[in-house]
């Protein structure tokens, strides 16, 4: 971990964060929390002014990159850092997740590690802190003359992960295309699945998220698998941060300093690169 | 044929021991359910989710009628102590009354006193998953009446039989893979000797390939046979309305909601929800129409062979599901009385009649504000809105109603003695932008679906009931506009009553015939549920759930205030004795 250049300076956020932990909390307005029951949430705060509370995915493949991440952060706030687990297991359609994730936020988490972070994407519940991240999409072969997306055949089909910024992004790209000229796309919910096929055929590429990928291949490490960028597809990454209630914006403002000062510093991409996601096409901070 | 139960303190020991239900020493008389009763039941039961299989939800008492309606008082009341959205359907035989509530908690009480006689706790797995857990909490008509039992749906996707006078568990059956996503939150439907089943949960990734009506033997639940409703190898026409995506990269059609059975023709029908994800550049079908999302699918009972589907929303991008309750009755078209399937299937609220033989096209109706559909043919062709298809990822589009409907799982009543059907409804409309940020928790497998907000539709207040003349081509009669929604199901008896209830936590008995309102009384909490009717020694009782409902929709409702509990609870009145 990086030494700060002023104590001071930390004490006083420390102080200050500790408050932001301290303070209770209200409820925003809007339908998601009109769609929460009223027994599921929690009327008191527990007085944790020297811990933050976080939530997060453990089976997610940044999932340690994020703990330690938040660990950090607590440490360089003079806080304790304590984590829960966010359930996943929701439709494609995401139903009940908002719902779930403004009683997490309530009454367990101070905030939730491990979100996409763009503008305008939560509902009035949440805010966000800045992405300390931002992960890419990668195309993957096994055929090794092909070096690019253009190299694929366009009479063949290309996989990819349902509802992520890399299919957005590639479907978006294939509607540019003249009709004669675009890729089937075949959406896949079970990377393991979207392998098998990669590797008996039916698809001839696949995009995934590159985190994904790095623990995808982990598994598979004998298999001939050749890693590309999504050239010409624009934007095909996701920038990654947390999420608090609307109401916390004290502690947001106490923790988006430090996130800022973790990617000046380096600190952001020595994690990535001990968690072994820099070869993710992974970057500190938004892009 | 009648028996008598005496429950020796030796049973109740063993009752009490083997299991997670908590009976009590009794004696009472309990005849055996048998198919020919579920097919004509005693005008004093509701055996099973609409009280008969052909989905009414009509009942031929006449003891509480016009006349007498407003002297209802309060018989009894129970609380239903599992939090969650309140969408109970009470059923009663021989004076037992079954209520299978949230977390598949099952109560079964004196439907005269509202005595405890047993309780049933479900032992589940412990869920990682978000949506099981919150499925657990929205556990619909979970239960009906056969033999001497009470069969049981659960969220972790299992049929269950439990002995009806002492909440024992007879036999089990694992009918899906719950860890693959797949659940029940509808009851079952029985009839002919055989349990049906409609599978929820077909939006989890690992359902891909597959969503499912079943068949079980009803005495051992034994599995009959099973009907996939994204894949039909022998129909092409499935494949080819997929647009080259194979079975394995399909998802939804999920059958949410009861069938219905209709002895003569041999069929169960059942309606199917949404392609998923919604809109058709995320799934990749282009301008497919996915079959058989968003239809009726009419099936033969004894071998769940095909014998009919129509489509009645093909290539939805707007998630407006069309699972809901199937009717079977006999009407007039054109001169001629024909067996029809009646049904409002889906959010958008349009009615259609189909022959219920053939399931050719007869006529549509539409009710509630809607611009999904431009038009329908004389021959049941459907014309959607392509102006209302996203095309690009950074585009929203404003379609009404929204994805809460219009229609939602609140279900619509026939009067076979006067043709007239009632639809509780809402006048919405939505927003929804494809997922450009979809993955809401990158590598989790948690999509989003970006949604813009709803809003009241033009000109309209939220809540609509409408009145329909089935006799007579669906005819609009009448209807009452509102400024709260209607929460729950409707209920129509000879007595010449509809009974309604809404997020204002009135229940009203109305004028069945002209909508004047003839009793309200105000509960603790919205209407829920499934209002039904019975008897029980000679005098007829009205029980009324209310508690927590998603549907409320207090930010288009000014002046609406919503208590802090959920407070899920049955309300039985009754005429003063």
């Amino acid at each position: 971990m990086s030494e700060s250049s002023n104590p001071r300076r930390h004490w006083l956020f420390g102080l200050v964060a500790g408050a932001a932990l301290a303070l209770g909390t209200g409820t925003a307005s809007g339908q998601i929390a009109e769609n929460v029951l009223p027994e599921q949430l929690e009327n008191w705060r527990i007085a944790t002014g020297d811990t933050i509370r976080y939530c997060h995915y453990p089976a997610s493949p940044t999932a340690e990159f994020e703990r330690a991440l938040g660990e950090e952060i607590a440490s360089r706030l003079l806080l304790a850092s304590s984590f829960q687990s966010l359930p996943t297991g929701y439709g494609i359609d995401g139903q009940f997740f908002f719902e779930d994730l403004f009683i997490q936020l309530t009454n367990d988490c101070d905030i939730a590690l491990g979100l996409a972070i763009e503008p305008g994407f939560f509902p009035v519940e949440f805010t966000v802190l800045q992405p300390y991240a931002n992960f890419g999409y990668v195309l993957v072969v096994t055929d090794p003359s092909i070096t690019g997306l253009r190299d694929i055949p366009r009479n063949e089909r290309i996989g990819t992960e349902i509802g992520s910024r890399g299919e957005t992004r590639l479907a978006s790209y294939i509607l540019t295309l003249p009709r004669d000229q675009q890729w089937q796309r075949l959406p896949y919910g079970d990377p393991e699945l979207m392998l098998t096929r990669l590797l008996d055929g039916t698809i001839s590429g696949m995009v995934l998220y590159g985190p994904t990928f790095a623990r995808l291949r982990q598994g598979h490490p004998d298999e001939e698998l050749h890693v590309l960028s999504l050239d010409p597809v624009q934007g095909a990454s996701i920038n990654v941060g947390g999420a608090l209630l609307a109401e916390r914006v004290f502690l947001r403002a106490v923790v988006d300093p430090v996130i800022g000062e973790m990617i000046e510093d380096g600190t952001i991409m020595q994690l990535l690169e001990e968690h072994g996601l820099a070869d993710a096409l992974a970057t500190p901070g938004a892009r | 044929m009648k028996k008598s139960i005496l429950l020796s303190f030796t049973s109740i020991v063993a009752v009490a021991a083997a299991g997670p239900a908590i009976g009590q020493d009794l004696e009472r008389d309990y005849s055996t359910v048998t198919d020919e009763m579920l097919l004509n039941p005693d005008p004093g039961d509701w055996l099973q989710w609409r009280r008969t299989v052909n989905n009414w939800g009509h009942s031929t008492l006449d003891q509480i009628n016009r006349e007498n309606v407003g002297e209802l008082e309060l018989a009894w009341a129970w609380a239903m102590a599992e939090l969650g959205q309140q969408e109970v359907a009470p059923i009663v035989h021989d004076g037992i009354m079954i209520l299978a509530t949230n977390q598949n908690q099952v109560d079964a009480l004196d439907a005269a006193t509202g005595d405890l006689i047993w309780s049933y706790n479900h032992e589940r797995p412990e869920f990682e998953g978000g949506y099981h857990n919150n499925q657990a909490n929205r556990q619909k008509n979970s239960v009906a009446f056969y033999g001497d039992s009470v069969i049981l749906t659960t969220v972790d996707a299992k049929l269950i039989s439990l002995d009806a006078l002492s909440g024992q568990v007879e036999w089990e059956v694992q009918v899906n893979d719950w860890e693959a996503g797949y659940s029940f939150t509808a009851g079952p439907l029985i009839a002919d000797g055989k349990i049906f089943t409609g599978t929820s949960g077909c939006s989890i990734v690992g359902t891909n390939g597959a969503c499912w009506i079943t068949a079980h033997d009803a005495e051992t639940g034994e599995e009959l046979w099973r009907f996939n409703t994204i894949d039909d190898p022998n129909n092409p026409a499935v494949d080819d309305s997929w647009n080259g995506v194979p079975a394995e990269n399909r998802w939804g059609a999920s059958p949410w909601t009861t069938g219905a059975y209709d002895a003569e023709l041999g069929i169960v029908v059942y309606g199917t929800g949404m392609p998923i994800p919604y809109p058709e550049i995320t799934r990749g079908t282009g301008d497919g129409d996915v079959l058989y999302t968003n239809s009726t699918v009419a099936l033969d009972a004894e071998t769940g062979e095909l014998v009919w589907y129509y489509q009645h929303l093909p290539r939805d991008n707007w998630d407006l599901d069309s699972p809901f309750e199937r009717i079977f009755l006999d009407a007039d078209v054109d001169g001629e009385m024909r067996r029809i399937v009646l049904t409002t299937p889906g959010k958008n609220g349009i009615t259609f009649a189909l022959d219920a033989a053939t399931g050719e096209y007869l006529w549509s109706q539409e009710t509630i504000y809607q611009d999904t559909i431009t038009s329908i043919s004389e021959d049941g062709e459907i014309t959607i809105n392509e102006d209302l298809i996203m095309t690009d990822f950074e585009e929203f589009v404003t379609h009404c109603p929204s994805l809460v409907g219009g229609r939602l799982w609140q279900a619509t009543a026939y009067n076979p003695n006067t043709g007239l059907y009632y639809l509780p409804a809402r006048n919405t409309c939505g927003i929804l932008g494809a997922a450009e940020l979809g993955e809401v928790a990158p590598g989790n497998a948690v999509g989003a679906i970006r949604f813009g907000g709803i809003e009241l539709a033009p000109g309209a207040q939220l809540g609509a009931l409408h009145v329909l003349d089935i006799q007579n081509g669906g005819a609009a009669v009448w209807d009452i506009q509102s400024d709260f929604a209607f929460t729950s199901s409707t209920l129509v008896t000879d007595g010449g009553l509809l009974f309604v209830g809404n997020s204002n936590r009135y229940i009203m008995a109305l004028n069945d015939e002209t909508g004047e309102e003839l009793w309200s009384t105000r509960l603790n909490a919205p209407i829920g549920g499934y209002p039904m009717t019975y008897e029980v020694d000679g005098v007829q009782y009205v029980a009324v759930p209310a508690g927590q409902s998603n549907q409320t929709h207090a930010n288009l409702s000014p002046g609406l205030g919503l208590p802090r509990t959920g407070g899920n609870s049955v309300f039985v009145f009754r005429l003063p004795q």
